[in-house]
């Protein structure tokens, strides 16, 4: 007879994944906050509900907490001081989601936030861990490089954009006045700037991964702004935000946060040619997003990843959600910016959001 | 002395290393605090990391799939108190009976969602703990595919007080903790700017851009910007 203990770490390993088999995909996280901004003077609430992965959630590299003021919420601000109302801003978001999942799992199985009749703004992004992950991957690879992950990547990205754009058309409350996407900016910018493990079927030779990676992710960013345009939604350019400068950096007589904009009508190779070829020189990483030729701010957390933001943070994480209300930070925008518009990554992609507030609700 | 660069040129900014110089984790957790439970995970992960390897090979990567009436048609609303209940979804949306709300999704398929599988009442390994607990298991996808905090921290530089005027050729540089506190911005050096000493020869500029305390400028207080600790004691 043979008499195998359970202390052997195969026997001990099967025994945990049978029993716990579901947590074999546990990787991602449910980060749902709600924070309405408390108006003096007005009862009337409108509500601004927001569908994404960790960048809407607000994650801080906390699994408990989120930051209050993530970009959707910081469009409600606006909101608030345009509108002169009570804004609810919903966040229904899962930190490290690929758009399939927050498309099925957010968008449409908790489609009920963007039904109520007080909604007048809805806002997504996703494609971001598509991208990560594609970029894990090749990281990984050793050899000949294989481009399929990330031309996966795009292809899931376009898919499911188009999805949720569909089904929001189809799903949010008919008298909601904004639906807006956001698009990616580059993390890591710097830190890609390497040496691939693998080699170039065509040339023998390793590839540099930030070279390789920036087509990957203007493809995803002009297909989420080109769909935003067929399909009724404006496009937020997180991208022309965080990496190009807001001054005119290489004489080119426009301001370089102007300049990397998607173009409305442009085909997908001219944003993509203008974006790695033309306007390359000016791309930065966001980590020091220059504001004026002698002023930077750090849009980028310590994890090289996900945006900055100003203020505390709400509870959002393992141990659920949550909701609150208080006041306005600031209660009017001079010139439609507010005094810390371009200080954090939250506050400058909800600004960038903000730009396509409707004047009335 | 600074020179400004020919802007047509591309600024090696755009090329630039961005290596932080601080040592500081930001994670700020003792590393024998959570020791039990992380070992816990750490067990859970690696053996589950191989049933994901495992359901993976054999799924076949349902998200090239683009969005079907069957995979629209397992969404379950997460119920919202405000929302009209009777509401059905249009376009290819096929919802199932009606589930009370806030019991939805747990238990029906597998969850992707860490709090499905975490005990509320036992202390919880940190994010940097579970990303790599995820990654040495084999796994680089949700969270485990982003770096863990403390992996580009704050820099360390000298200080440059908003009241200080800024000498030509140099940068003002303002960051946050992951918790949201301002730091006192630093000195670092403009990627527009190259820098010579007397003789006209170059000055070779550290790759991260921020001014060591030898290279300063005169008129600087000379003090080197304090990190704020963490005010969650998590998350870095």
């Amino acid at each position: 007879m043979t008499i195998r203990s359970l202390k052997s770490p195969r026997v001990l390993c099967a025994a945990i994944a049978l029993l716990l088999a579901p947590a074999a995909m546990a990787n991602t996280l449910n980060q749902n906050v709600s924070w309405t901004i408390d108006r003096s003077g007005t009862s009337t609430k409108y509500r601004v509900v927001a569908y994404g992965d960790s960048i809407y959630a607000g994650y801080n590299g906390s699994v408990f907490n989120a930051a209050q003021w993530a970009a959707p919420t910081v469009q409600g601000e606006y909101l608030s001081a345009t509108w002169a109302a009570d804004i609810e801003t919903v966040r229904r978001a899962k930190s490290g989601a690929v758009a399939s999942d927050v498309y099925q799992n957010k968008i449409v199985a908790e489609r009920s936030y963007m039904q109520a009749s007080n909604t007048r703004v809805v806002t997504f992004e996703m494609c971001g861990n598509d991208g990560l992950q594609a970029r894990s991957a090749f990281k990984d690879q050793t050899g000949t490089c294989n481009y399929s992950g990330l031309n996966a990547a795009v292809n899931n990205c376009k898919t499911y954009v188009a999805a949720s754009m569909d089904y929001i058309n189809a799903n949010a409350y008919p008298g909601v006045k904004l639906k807006i996407i956001s698009n990616l900016y580059y993390p890591g910018y710097n830190a890609d700037n390497v040496s691939s493990n693998c080699t170039d079927a065509a040339t023998g030779q390793r590839v540099n991964m930030r070279t390789t990676f920036l087509p990957y992710i203007a493809r995803m960013n002009y297909w989420m702004c080109e769909y935003a345009r067929q399909k009724g939604f404006k496009c937020a350019d997180s991208f022309a935000q965080y990496m190009g400068a807001d001054y005119d950096s290489n004489g080119d007589g426009q301001i370089d946060s102007d300049a990397l904009r998607y173009v409305a009508g442009e085909s997908e190779a001219a944003y993509v040619n203008r974006i790695t070829v033309t306007l390359r020189p000016t791309l930065r990483d966001a980590n020091t997003h220059f504001v004026s030729s002698s002023s930077s701010f750090d849009y980028i957390q310590s994890d090289d990843t996900h945006p900055t933001y100003s203020g505390g943070t709400r509870s959002g994480g393992l141990f659920g959600g949550s909701s609150g209300s208080g006041a306005p930070r600031y209660t009017s925008f001079a010139g439609g910016y507010s005094p810390i518009w371009n200080r954090y990554g939250h506050e400058r992609m909800g600004w960038a959001l903000s730009v396509y507030n409707p004047a009335s609700p | 002395m600074p020179a400004h660069r020919d802007p047509t040129t591309p600024s090696p900014s755009a090329d630039g290393g961005g290596v932080r110089v601080s040592t500081h984790s930001g994670e700020g957790r003792g590393a024998w605090r959570h020791a039990l439970p992380w070992l816990a995970v750490a067990a859970i992960a690696v053996c589950a990391g191989l049933g994901y390897l495992l359901m993976s090979s054999t799924q076949g990567g349902s998200d090239t799939a683009a969005p079907s009436v069957a995979q629209v048609a397992a969404d379950v609303d997460d119920g919202d108190p405000d929302a009209p209940g009777a509401m059905a979804p249009a376009a290819s949306a096929k919802p199932r009976a009606a589930v009370p709300a806030g019991t939805a999704h747990r238990g029906e398929g597998l969850s992707l969602d860490l709090a499905d599988y975490i005990d509320p009442s036992k202390p919880v390994p940190s994010t940097a703990e579970i990303i790599r607990t995820l990654n040495e298991a084999g796994i680089h996808s949700g969270i485990g595919a982003f770096n863990p905090p403390g992996t580009s921290p704050p820099m360390v530089g000298l200080a440059v007080p908003e009241d200080v005027p800024l000498p030509e050729g140099y940068v003002r540089h303002y960051q946050t903790t992951d918790d949201g506190q301002d730091i006192e911005p630093i000195l670092m050096f403009s990627p527009d700017y190259e820098f010579f000493d007397a003789a006209g020869r170059p000055i070779p500029i550290p790759e991260n851009r921020v001014v060591p305390p030898d290279m300063a400028p005169p008129g600087l207080p000379g003090r080197r910007v304090d990190i704020p600790p963490s005010r969650e004691g998590g998350g870095g």
